[in-house]
């Protein structure tokens, strides 16, 4: 599932990322913050209404926040992933 | 600059490099800008044990060497050798967070793999164990092949040892030459997984703990909660800024007004006596009593940036920024603008889409900066009563904040017709960290308050000095024929030039003293206040007439709309040299700072005509 449909407080874990659905630049600061097919991660607030504020996301041992679309690009599944902690690649 | 060894902090954000600067320099500090950019740069000295005095740097904080943002370009050119007017660092402290280790390490692995003597600082190891997190350093230290010294910066834990691995780390101490790392030639998967197994080794015990950040976090981005918390704390700010400020402010007024009665005693009635009486003390000194308003809004946001709530804010405030096509993360410098636009333009080098930074940049001075609380202060003290309003709010500290809104609603409003019209392209987006919650230290946050302090008072003691002195003269001189019925301040240079500007600005309702007030005011909006101080110093029959105050003395002659019509001006007008001088260096040329000064001027004529007319309509 999209991490947008993640519901919030459940252990998850990063299952692929549609790299082209966002930029170049983008793309690399997220890995930079964490975010990579294997990565651990955890919806823990929204803002606003309707699922389309920005979401803040626990990744490894990092709160990062990002906008809905960026959310979106990022398929998720839950349980506690193939390996514990942050990103596992 | 100094020719002794040069020491770089360096580390992702939020990783404590700062607090770490404060704790290793204390007041030793000296921040300036690198040149040809408008990146801070923040220096001090650094005595170590063996008698050596070593240059250390704060660099921005980036997540890896490839820049992305100009902040980040600074860190890289310095750690390589290719700023401009800085030298290659003999050694780096690369400074992490250590309850973020797998995260923090790739970019240390990056930056010890390029062969500088380092030392890595595991600061933060207080939180790591409020987190469940027990680590061990010589574990890591033997995994990175560099010492590992475990810090809190900001309670002072750690320093000394730091300090001795410095020493010893330093070229006189060690081999000079670059020694490649193992791990030099890993691509960035490879690193964040050597990353990821370091950190693992490192890990002694992860416990359950007590998740402070966490319980927070749940009411301060709560969807409802969140944005209401936002609103009191930035309404508390501006009542604050009114209600704690009356003693200090009456201290400095006193204090002035015996400076005024000293000189007055000590030199005859003439030329001098009137140019320190009138035109310094009466300028200069209306200025200078702003000083606490100024420090209790410094302090406010040096609390939220300090405690880590101003991400938060940006977090909250990111839906509004995408509707009107910004960044989430303009937030903070928009932020940072009601402090000063100047550091607020600069702070959006952290913005990397340069249309974004661009946009932000050009309604940055919209948000309401502490050189416009004088003006607030002085007409909202003269013309609006001193009364409370429902629940024991103040009419005085509401009208304020509905100025801080207008500002907010301006800038919002400017924002969707620049990135629908002449700043369009490029998508805003959202990607940072938020930072765990610290309890700020206070004296990193006096500090803080005093090295603004001294950039008021240096400004009031140059650009406001010199500008009330000339004012003063142009107000003084000509003197009008003897038996003349006309007055000083209108047969005066300044007066007259104030004639030729007065048609423009009467249809919306201002009058030859605000005309006049005005014209130096283009150096900066609180020299407005001391144009009309010294007018009316000069202009005061006798010494009972200086005696009253300044807002006494303009609501005898101004009305309420033209009162409303003024502070409405001031939302928008941008007056402000050093605004128009940081926007010009920020966007390399003059086509932006020009259009940014022509929209802004519109909007004030318009915000103030609309203002005045609409008050004398409902017979105010």
């Amino acid at each position: 599932m999209r991490l947008t449909a993640l519901a919030p407080n459940l252990p998850a874990y990063v299952d692929n990322i549609d790299w082209n659905a966002m930029s170049d630049a983008d793309g690399r600061r997220l890995r930079e913050l964490g975010l990579c097919e294997g990565a651990s991660i955890e919806l823990l607030h929204r803002a606003g209404w309707l699922r389309r504020g920005a979401h803040a996301c626990r990744v490894g041992r990092m709160i990062v926040a990002m906008r809905a679309a960026h959310a979106a690009a990022i398929s998720v599944r839950t349980g506690p992933g193939p390996g514990s902690g942050a990103g596992l690649i | 600059m100094s020719q002794s060894g040069l020491i770089a902090l360096v580390g992702n954000p939020n990783a404590g490099k700062s607090a770490l600067f404060n704790a290793l320099t204390g007041a030793r500090q000296k921040v300036g800008n690198y040149p040809g950019v408008t990146v801070e740069r923040k220096a001090g000295r650094l005595p170590l044990a063996d008698g050596r005095v070593m240059d250390i740097v704060d660099l921005p904080g980036t997540y890896s060497l490839d820049a992305k943002s100009p902040d980040e370009e600074v860190t890289r050119n310095v750690i390589f050798g290719y700023q401009e007017g800085e030298r290659r660092p003999d050694l780096l402290v690369i400074v992490v967070d250590a309850a973020n280790l797998d995260n923090h390490l790739r970019f240390a692995l990056e930056l010890i793999a390029l062969g500088i003597p380092c030392v890595v600082a595991l600061n933060m190891v207080d939180l790591a164990t409020r987190d469940g997190l027990e680590l061990d350093p010589e574990r890591l230290a033997a995994d990175l092949g560099v010492p590992v010294i475990p810090t809190v910066a900001v309670r002072r834990r750690g320093l000394d040892h730091l300090r001795e691995s410095i020493v010893a780390a330093l070229p006189a101490h060690a081999p000079a030459a670059p020694v490649r790392r193992d791990h030099a030639d890993l691509d960035e998967v490879a690193l964040r997984r050597e990353a990821r197994r370091i950190a693992g080794r490192a890990i002694v015990r992860e416990t359950a703990s007590r998740r402070l950040t966490g319980t927070i976090d749940k009411a301060v981005l709560h969807p409802v909660l969140g944005p209401v918390i936002l609103l009191a704390l930035l309404f508390v700010m501006f009542q604050a800024v009114f209600s704690w400020s009356e003693a200090p402010v009456a201290w400095i007024e006193g204090m002035m007004a015996a400076l005024e009665d000293g000189v007055r005693a000590l030199l005859p009635a003439g030329f001098l006596r009137d140019l320190i009486v009138q035109g310094v003390i009466a300028g200069v000194g209306a200025v200078v009593v702003f000083l606490p308003l100024i420090l209790i809004l410094f302090f406010f946001i040096l609390m939220l940036e300090a405690t880590g709530y101003m991400t938060r804010a940006a977090f909250l405030m990111d839906g509004l920024m995408a509707k009107v096509g910004l960044s989430g993360r303009a937030f903070i410098p928009l932020l940072s603008s009601f402090a000063c636009a100047v550091p607020g333009i600069m702070a959006t080098r952290t913005i990397a889409d340069p249309k974004d930074r661009l946009t932000t940049i050009l309604i940055a001075p919209l948000m309401t900066c502490s050189a416009r609380l004088p003006v607030y202060t002085l007409i909202i003290a003269a013309f609006i009563p001193d009364r409370t309003v429902a629940g024991g709010i103040g009419l005085q500290g509401l009208v304020l904040f509905a100025l801080y809104v207008a500002g907010i609603l301006g800038a919002l409003i400017a924002a969707t017709f620049l990135r629908y019209g002449v700043v369009k392209g490029g998508g805003g987006s959202f990607l940072m960290e938020l930072p765990k919650y610290q309890m700020p230290l206070w004296k990193d946050v006096a500090l803080g308050l005093w090295q603004r302090a001294l950039i008021f008072l240096k400004r009031a003691g140059t650009i406001i000095f010199y500008t009330t002195i000339i004012l003063w003269l142009l107000l003084s001189f000509p003197k009008p024929p003897q038996g003349s019925e006309v007055r000083l301040v209108d047969y005066s240079i300044a007066g007259r030039m104030a004639s030729v500007l007065e048609p423009v600005l009467r249809p919306i309702g201002f009058n030859h003293e605000i005309a006049l007030a005005l014209i130096p005011a283009m150096a900066a909006r609180e020299v407005a206040v001391s144009a009309l101080a010294t007018a009316n110093a000069i202009d005061a029959g006798d010494e009972d007439e200086e005696a009253r105050s300044l807002g006494e003395r303009l609501q005898g002659r101004w009305s309420l709309p033209t009162a409303l019509a003024f502070l409405a001006w001031f939302v928008f007008a941008p007056q402000c040299i050093s605004t128009i001088a940081v926007t010009r260096r920020e966007t390399n040329g003059w086509r932006w700072p020009l259009f940014m000064v022509s929209y802004l001027f519109v909007l004030a004529y318009a915000a103030a005509g609309i203002t005045y007319w609409t008050a004398v309509a409902a017979g105010l």
